[in-house]
C-alpha cells in the first residue's frame, strides 16, 4: 500500500515537472495557454533582464527589451525548435535586440565613451584627492561599467555572456549561432579590446 | 612576449584554464615580471566585471507583457510558408512579363503610325535629313509609305528615336514589295495611268486640279534642276487619294534609289 502510494507520488512528480518543463510549456503555449508563457515570462524574465541591463546600462532600456523580447518570442513561438534550449533561443532574440538597439543609439553610446574617457583621465591622473576608498571603488565600478557600455556591440555581448553572466562556450555559440572555437575567439577578442579601453585605469603604459 | 602566450595568460586570469595548466602557467608568470603583470591587470579586469554583476531590480510584470502582447496582437503568428511561400512570386513574375510582351506585339500596327491631322508640325522629320520617307496623306485617306532603297530603309530603321510601328511597316512594305510587285503601293502608283510623272516626282491622278479641286502645283527649278511639288490647303476632298514624293534620284555611290524630300507643305505629313 504504501509502495503504491510512493510510486503514485514519484509518477504525479515526473508528471508534473514533465509538465513544468520549457518544451512542454512552449507548446501549451502555442496551442493557445497563454498562462503556460506567462510562468516561461516568469521563471526567465530576470535572466533576460540581467543580460540586457548588462548589455544597455539603463533599466528603463534593459526593461524595455525584455518586454520586446517576450512579445517575440510569444509571436514566433511557432519557430522555437524543441532541440534547443529555451533559454538559448531566447537569449538570441535578446542579443539581436541589443545590437540593433545599440545601432539605434549609437550617438548616446559615443557621448558616453567621451565622458568615459574622461573617467578614465581622472581615475589615472589622481587629480582628484578621495580619501574614501569605498567610493574609489565605487568610481572605478562606474568606469569599467562605462568602458564596457563604449565597446562595440559585439564585443559588449561577448563579455556579458562569458565574464558577467558567465555562461559556458557551448551556450555561447549555440546563442551567437557560431562554432565554440569560434565563440573562443571572439570572447578574447572582447577582453582585448576592453583592455586596451582600460589600461589607463590599470596603470598600463599602453 | 608572443601572442599566444598572452591569450594563454589571459585564459588563466579569467580561469578559463583547467587547474593543472593553470598551475603550470602560473608558476611560468612569477618568474616573468611582464607576464605577471599582464595577469595582474586581466584578473583586475575580470574581478572588476564580476563586480558588475548586481543590476537594480526590474519593475516587469506580467499584466505590462500581457498588454504589449495585446498592443501587437493576441494570437502567435500562424506558421507561414517559409521558403515556399515565395517559390510562387518568380512564375508569375515571368508570367505577367510574358503577357505584357504578347500584348505589346499584337498591339503593334500593321500601318505606320501616320497623323491624319494636318497641324502636326513638320519638324517631325529630322531637318537636312532626306532619308527619311515621305508619307503624304490627305483626310480620310489610307496612307501609302513610299519606298525607298533597301540601304536607306535600313538605316531609317536602326535608328533609334524612331516608332519601331513605322519601322514595321516598312519591313512589310518592303517584303511585299519583294514578293508582288505589282502590289506594292508605289508600283501602283506609278503605273497607274492617271498618275503624273512629272520629272522625279510621282503624284496620283486623284490630287490633280481637274478631278476634284486638289490643287497641286509641279514645277521644276531651272537653276538646280530639282522639282517641287506644293499641295495647297484647301484642297482636301474626302475622296482625294494620297500623295506620294518621292525623289527617284539613284544614289551615286550604291546605284540604288535614293528617296528624299521634295517639300514638306502643311499637309503633308512625315513619317517615320
Amino acid at each position: 500500500m504504501v509502495e503504491s502510494n510512493v510510486v503514485g507520488f514519484n509518477a504525479s512528480i515526473t508528471g508534473r515537472m514533465e509538465l513544468d518543463t520549457d518544451v512542454a510549456l512552449v507548446r501549451r503555449a502555442r496551442d493557445g495557454e497563454y498562462a503556460a508563457f506567462e510562468i516561461l515570462f516568469e521563471r526567465y524574465r530576470t535572466l533576460v533582464y540581467r543580460f540586457a541591463y548588462q548589455m544597455t546600462g539603463r533599466r528603463d532600456d534593459a526593461e524595455d527589451i525584455v518586454q520586446e523580447a517576450f512579445v517575440r518570442a510569444y509571436q514566433n513561438l511557432h519557430r522555437y525548435r524543441d532541440e534547443a534550449k529555451f533559454t538559448t533561443w531566447l537569449l538570441r532574440i535578446v542579443t539581436n535586440l541589443c545590437t540593433d538597439q545599440a545601432r539605434m543609439t549609437q550617438r548616446r553610446f559615443l557621448l558616453e565613451q567621451q565622458e568615459a574617457a574622461g573617467g578614465l583621465e581622472w581615475m589615472t591622473l589622481g587629480e582628484v584627492d578621495d580619501p574614501v576608498q569605498n567610493l574609489e571603488s565605487e568610481r572605478r565600478k562606474l568606469a569599467l561599467r562605462r568602458a564596457l557600455n563604449a565597446l562595440p556591440a559585439h564585443h559588449r555581448t561577448m563579455i556579458v555572456l562569458r565574464d558577467i553572466e558567465e555562461r559556458d562556450y557551448h551556450d555561447i555559440a549555440s546563442i551567437l549561432g557560431c562554432t565554440i572555437g569560434g565563440a573562443k575567439l571572439r570572447v578574447l577578442r572582447a577582453r582585448r579590446a576592453l583592455r586596451d579601453r582600460i589600461a589607463p585605469l590599470l596603470g598600463e603604459d599602453k | 612576449m608572443n601572442r599566444k602566450l598572452e591569450l594563454r595568460l589571459m585564459d588563466l586570469a579569467f580561469g578559463d584554464l583547467d587547474p593543472k595548466e593553470a598551475s603550470e602557467l602560473e608558476a611560468r608568470a612569477q618568474s616573468d615580471p611582464e607576464a605577471a603583470k599582464l595577469v595582474a591587470a586581466y584578473r583586475e579586469i575580470s574581478s572588476g566585471l564580476r563586480g558588475l554583476r548586481d543590476v537594480p531590480e526590474d519593475q516587469l510584470s506580467n499584466e505590462r507583457l500581457r498588454s504589449a502582447i495585446l498592443e501587437q496582437g493576441l494570437k502567435p503568428k500562424s506558421t507561414p510558408g517559409g521558403v515556399w511561400g515565395w517559390l510562387w512570386m518568380p512564375p508569375v513574375a515571368c508570367a505577367l512579363a510574358f503577357g505584357l510582351i504578347m500584348l505589346r506585339g499584337r498591339t503593334a500596327p500593321s500601318a505606320p503610325r501616320i497623323v491624319s491631322n494636318f497641324d502636326v508640325p513638320s519638324a517631325q522629320k529630322p531637318a537636312g535629313d532626306n532619308d527619311v520617307p515621305l508619307i503624304v496623306r490627305l483626310p480620310h485617306q489610307t496612307p501609302v509609305a513610299a519606298t525607298k532603297p533597301k540601304q536607306a530603309v535600313k538605316q531609317a530603321a536602326e535608328r533609334p528615336n524612331e516608332d519601331f510601328r513605322v519601322a514595321a511597316w516598312r519591313r512589310h512594305a518592303r517584303e511585299r514589295r519583294r514578293s508582288a510587285p505589282e502590289k506594292s503601293p508605289y508600283y501602283a502608283m506609278a503605273s497607274s495611268p492617271g498618275t503624273v510623272f512629272a520629272g522625279n516626282i510621282v503624284v496620283p491622278l486623284s490630287v490633280k486640279p481637274s478631278s476634284d479641286g486638289t490643287s497641286a502645283d509641279v514645277s521644276t527649278d531651272p537653276q538646280t534642276g530639282s522639282t517641287q511639288v506644293v499641295v495647297h490647303e484647301q484642297a482636301k476632298p474626302p475622296s482625294a487619294g494620297p500623295i506620294i514624293l518621292i525623289d527617284q534620284q539613284r544614289d551615286s555611290a550604291t546605284g540604288a534609289q535614293k528617296a528624299t524630300e521634295v517639300s514638306t507643305p502643311d499637309n503633308v505629313i512625315v513619317g517615320g
